[in-house]
């Protein structure tokens, strides 16, 4: 069961706004969808652990001439100034 | 349509330039415009063609499998210099800055690419409905969609403008819509194409693969695009399985019992007594974690998309909308950005992994796949493919699943394969009538990891194409 309550605290974490009315569509639907997806723990019960994640590492070397790629990757930047990614302000001064 | 040899043995004759070809796609792509399967057209066709014919002139019958060759390319793919969007509003006028390693490869063998594909929005969805740009029609029935999520690269070779488009497959979006199109659609062993730069969704479950008018063009196409790449260490070189020419084929009818459409299993069932008839032996198995998958899929899904959409905050890539400080900028931003489906994944997602559900659901999840894994290993070892219709039905109509669930079982023969990371391949097996339109359907096979070569024997057998491996 996924309530109103939910839906707003979720949003907020994926920092998406929900309008009340969509609040309301989204508890509903997200419970269905919940219940649904409950049955997985029918056949999980007993089963061994979940093979184990590895990470696969390479060596740190050569790297490329720098700057190389800085300039096409700040223009997919929303805003950029000189070589920085210019970004709203986080700190607040109050 | 055209396949891949026809193209080529008029490039090798001479009958036809690479400009030519590339000219007539480009053509025919602007007189089917109403059909949206693309969302651009390429403005650097020409030098691509350039670069195409000089690689013909110099090698002729040496040159590689794709010269010369018009592909079209999923709008989730990274092409230097050229817009990527996922269909997505969050990503409008994003530009590549630099190659997918399968556009890489698709470039060293002079492929033309002539443009990228409606999908829907970040891969989600099974009708490309979910495009935040455009709709795109099924090609045979324009009342109808045509599959998703890869919808538009479906429309693309169904409707004859190009005989290969490249589509991702988290979930069955190469096989679902390649079987309401008519046409052919591999989605690989997980690990066996790079998904670098590749947008990602569900991170262990996407793959990269062909669709195509035949199956020898989905193997040209594979093998063209295939191989351990350094830049994702998902990727693999796996050795290839063994593949005999008569095969024992599995058929969990378990699964088939219900919701299945019946035209659909008529032409399965002839399917398979044709099989049976080149040599083959059709056997019954039992597959019975196969009805888990569809909720399996929708938690691991989801799980990995709100992680790996996290990353679109309005200050990397596509455009913010600002607000009073940084936070505001980057709600407002993702709140007009991501639409209805993504939204609503992304809020599902973050509640299976939250404190306090995590185990219930997605560690449930995760320990449920591995089952189905196990049960897999096990029917592998009897059998050397299993088969099911790709999809319970033929197309849809517009609008007709507008409940979230009835949309998500479009999946249920599809997502098995995801979720165990094993190849599957859609061939079309047959039409059936609905309103006086003749609409296709596909059978699908699932074979053991890197035993791609069973699918397209097997698949060359449904389709009858002279197959040679």
């Amino acid at each position: 069961m996924v309530d109103k309550g939910d839906v707003e605290k979720l949003a907020e974490l994926a920092r998406i706004n929900v309008s009340q009315e969509e609040t309301e569509t989204l508890a509903k639907e997200m419970s269905d969808i919940v219940d649904f997806v409950s049955q997985v723990q029918e056949i999980s019960g007993d089963a061994k652990p979940v093979i184990e994640h590895k990470n696969i590492m390479r060596e740190d070397g050569e790297p490329h001439e720098g700057g190389l790629f800085t300039d096409d990757l700040l223009k997919t930047a929303a805003t950029a100034k000189g070589k920085n990614i210019v970004v709203p302000k986080i700190i607040s001064n109050d | 349509m055209t396949s891949i040899s026809d193209i080529r043995a008029k490039l090798l004759s001479k009958e036809l330039s690479v400009e030519e070809v590339v000219n007539a796609a480009l053509q025919n792509a602007k007189a089917k415009e109403s059909y949206g399967a693309f969302l651009e057209l390429y403005d650097d066709t020409k030098e691509q063609a350039e670069y195409a014919q000089k690689l013909l002139d110099e090698k002729g019958e040496e040159a590689p499998a794709l010269c010369g060759i018009p592909i079209a390319v999923k709008d989730n793919m990274l092409v230097k210099g050229h817009v990527a969007t996922s269909a997505s509003k969050i990503l409008d006028g994003y530009v590549a800055p630099y190659d997918a390693t399968v556009i890489a490869k698709l470039k060293e063998q002079g492929a033309v690419l002539v443009g990228r594909t409606n999908m829907d929005e970040f891969a989600m969805g099974s009708s490309t409905e979910h495009s935040a740009y455009q709709k795109t029609l099924n090609p045979i029935d324009d009342t109808r969609v045509p599959g998703g999520s890869s919808g538009g690269s479906a429309a693309a070779v169904g409707l004859d403008i190009v005989p290969v488009a490249l589509g991702s497959d988290t979930g069955g979006s190469i096989r679902q819509p390649a079987s309401f199109c008519g046409i052919v659609g591999l989605k690989p062993t997980y690990g066996a194409v790079s998904r670098y730069g590749l947008m990602a969704m569900g991170s262990s479950l996407d793959q990269i693969g062909p669709l195509t008018t035949n199956v020898e063009d989905a193997k040209i196409v594979f093998d063209a695009i295939k191989g351990l790449d350094p830049k994702d260490s998902t990727s693999q070189s796996g050795k290839e399985v063994e593949t005999s020419k008569k095969m024992k084929i599995g058929v969990p009818r378990d699964l088939m019992k219900e919701g299945v459409d019946e035209d659909v299993l008529n032409h399965f069932e002839a399917s398979l007594e044709k099989l049976k008839e080149q040599g083959h032996e059709v056997v019954d198995v039992k597959f019975e974690t196969a009805k888990y998958g569809i909720p399996v899929y929708y938690i691991v899904m989801p799980a990995e998309a709100s992680t790996n959409l996290a990353r679109y905050d309005g200050v990397r890539f596509g455009p913010r909308v600002e607000g009073k400080d940084f936070n505001e900028s980057f709600s407002k931003t993702r709140t007009e950005g991501f639409g209805e489906e993504v939204r609503r994944r992304i809020l599902l997602g973050t509640y299976v992994l939250s404190s306090g559900y995590i185990d219930a659901y997605y560690n449930s999840a995760e320990r449920a796949r591995e089952v189905m894994r196990a049960e897999l290993r096990e029917i592998f070892e009897k059998v050397d493919v299993l088969a099911t219709p790709s999809t319970a039905t033929p197309a849809f109509k517009f609008g007709e699943k507008s409940d979230p669930l009835a949309m998500y079982a479009q999946d249920i023969f599809t997502v098995p394969a995801n979720l165990t990371g094993n190849p599957g391949i859609s061939v079309p097996m047959g039409e059936v009538d609905r309103d006086g339109v003749k609409l296709p359907v596909g059978i699908q096979f699932v074979a053991p990891h890197f035993g791609e070569e069973r699918l397209f024997t097997i698949g060359s057998d449904v389709t009858g194409e002279e197959y040679t491996k």
